[in-house]
């Protein structure tokens, strides 16, 4: 990421900033349909997409650590690991409500 | 004519020249007259008025009134001869003659015969099992061919899965160690002097950063044996370069109390195209294990450039490496048996693997007791600024138009902000088959592809790419650093694969790369 950025890229920054609570939401969203006992493959499989979505944009605006933790959370994304999961989606809301 | 005396002179000459011996019998088989020397031959007992069939055995059955010639018969005494039936009106005459020569003749001629069927059996149970061998060979070949993918596969496999949780480690270190800071900052006086928390987290931090390289670099092993490393040139600020290793192996040295002298004889703000990120790698690994093997003394890093070649030198006083050893240490997962140093034993290979990428050649010389020498040189090719330069943020001349095919907005908007401020033109799409579309519509220099997108993925808009035959090169740009998505991206023709989050200096140096 440069220092000294456009008003265009500042601005953009700020609207992806301004989303994070929407993320949060989200991810609670997730965490709701995977905690309700009964969960699909398909279910999980949302789940992985959303996480993907948010190591790929969030790293690119340099919030590492949400892009690491989604990441992290991605490799857990099986019926096997819902209890990592659901931790991790938790961490991860924690984390994006304390950046927004 | 020939006196008849004289003829018969020469008959009987030949006669015992040739160890002729005869009988004669009627065409009853009586015998009428015989030759003296019959006996040579075992045949001694004949006599005149004998049956000729009850003494002598090949002449049981025979016709008396054909001509036949018996080459080799086995005689009463031993000795091989040879018969010849000689038919007259009243009588048959049998001439025998000692055919020992023909004999040992012949028996030499099966001897070879012999010995060469022998040959020509050996020669293919050989070849037989010259196949057999070869084909035991292939075999191995192919099982430890798969071993070793499987062996590579297997390390990427486990070292991906590490690298993850580990950089979460780092990460949620970091953050905790900023709150700590924080905290600390607050409330002073409520935290104890005795908090050892500080010093707790700085060494849970140094080991998993310790772990997180040993997984880069098992990593980094896998792919150049799977010829999966890129190098990617681009437009560098050496001397910067060089004071950035300067500086983050300065405090290694200083706390193993050697002194690290730094000889940087770069012009000043030289820039030269080449890949600064594993030219640092290379650096890191090289002046770092000088550092690591050195106990006393100093470690010298020289540097110069000389007709576009950048020449890298590194001299240590430290423990220096045997010669037996020094054949084995470019061979990877090697460490030095009583060295008691801590390691992979795979930075030297992969740093040498990587300096041959970049076009150059690793060279050590070394003497135990009296320290390493390491030198390489690398085509650096200088860029003047008021010069074209091999970067595309410097050819201002036709923009570059790319196709950006990605369906997350915060990202599309991002990149092409960012590399339209770089003015590349970017048109961005949301799905796989919008960037058919646009490719059957417009022409583009590149196609940056995410894989993940609704309607039709990355995957299958390769797929239809090649289908069609457009050669525009295509970049996949992922969040998922899974080897098999990447390697599936590959195999769909795609020419570079980036994994998410990518900086703009990424993008640019990839286009570069793939479209030079």
């Amino acid at each position: 990421m440069q220092d000294s950025v456009s008003p265009q890229i500042a601005e953009i920054r700020a609207r992806y900033q301004a989303s994070l609570p929407d993320k949060a939401a989200m991810i609670e969203e997730h965490i709701g349909v995977l905690s309700g006992g009964f969960v699909t493959d398909v279910q999980i499989e949302e789940a992985h997409e959303m996480l993907h979505k948010l190591a790929g944009s969030a790293g690119m605006y340099g919030y590492d650590n949400v892009s690491m933790l989604s990441r992290s959370a991605m490799t857990n994304t099986s019926q096997q690991s819902l209890d990592v999961l659901l931790s991790q989606l938790n961490e991860l809301k924690a984390l994006l409500e304390e950046l927004a | 004519m020939v006196d008849l005396t004289v003829q018969q002179k020469i008959n009987e000459q030949l006669f015992e020249k040739l160890e002729l011996a005869y009988f004669c019998v009627d065409h009853s088989m009586i015998i009428k007259d015989i030759s003296d020397n019959l006996g040579d031959y075992g045949y001694g007992a004949l006599k005149v008025g004998d049956n000729i069939e009850d003494c002598v055995d090949f002449m049981v059955g025979m016709d008396t009134k054909i001509e036949l010639d018996l080459p080799l018969v086995a005689s009463p005494s031993g000795t091989p001869i040879s018969v010849s039936l000689l038919p007259s009106d009243n009588q048959l005459t049998v001439l025998i003659a000692n055919a020992s020569i023909q004999a040992d003749q012949r028996q030499l001629l099966q001897q070879k015969a012999n010995e060469n069927e022998l040959l020509v059996h050996q020669q293919k149970k050989l070849m037989a099992q010259l196949e057999q061998a070869s084909l035991e060979l292939e075999y191995k070949n192919k099982q430890l061919e798969e071993a070793s993918r499987l062996q590579t596969s297997f390390l990427s496999g486990v070292s991906h899965e590490f690298r993850t949780p580990l950089t979460s480690i780092i990460g949620y270190t970091n953050l905790v160690k900023q709150d700590l800071q924080k905290v600390s900052q607050e409330l002073v006086p409520r935290i104890s002097r005795s908090d050892n928390s500080p010093h707790y987290l700085r060494a849970v931090q140094r080991s998993s950063k310790h772990l997180l390289s040993l997984v880069e670099n098992l990593l980094d092993h896998g792919k150049l044996d799977s010829n999966e490393i890129v190098i990617r040139p681009k437009t560098t600020n050496i001397a910067e370069l060089f004071e950035d290793v300067e500086l983050l192996l300065q405090p290694l040295s200083n706390t193993k109390r050697i002194e690290l002298v730094t000889d940087i004889k770069l012009p000043d703000n030289a820039l030269a195209v080449l890949d600064d990120s594993r030219l640092r790698q290379c650096l890191i690994n090289l002046v770092g294990n000088a550092v690591k093997f050195t106990d006393v003394g100093s470690v010298t890093l020289t540097v110069s450039l000389s007709d576009d070649m950048l020449v890298v030198k590194v001299v240590d006083t430290g423990l220096g490496i045997s010669k037996a050893d020094l054949e084995k240490i470019r061979l990877p997962f090697w460490q030095g048996a009583d060295t008691g140093k801590a390691g992979t034993g795979l930075g030297l290979t992969i740093t040498e693997r990587l300096i041959e990428l970049m076009g150059g050649e690793l060279v050590i010389e070394s003497e135990l007791g009296r320290g390493t020498t390491v030198e390489f040189e690398l085509p650096a090719p200088l860029v003047y600024r008021d010069e074209p330069a091999n970067s595309l943020d410097d050819i201002p001349v036709q923009p570059l138009k790319i196709l950006l095919a990605e369906d997350d907005s915060d990202i599309a908007d991002l990149v092409c902000l960012m590399l339209g401020e770089r003015g590349i033109d970017v048109q961005c799409v949301e799905n796989g088959a919008l960037a058919i579309e646009a490719v059957v519509q417009g022409t583009f220099d590149l196609i940056l592809m995410d894989i993940h997108m609704p309607i039709m993925s990355g995957y299958d808009a390769l797929a239809e790419l090649r289908a069609r035959g457009d050669n525009t090169p295509v970049v996949v740009m992922s969040a998922s650093a899974v080897d098999a998505d990447k390697a599936k991206a590959i195999d769909l023709g795609c020419r570079g694969y980036l994994v998410k989050p990518v900086d703009v200096d990424d993008i640019i140096g990839m286009a570069g790369q793939v479209i030079s």
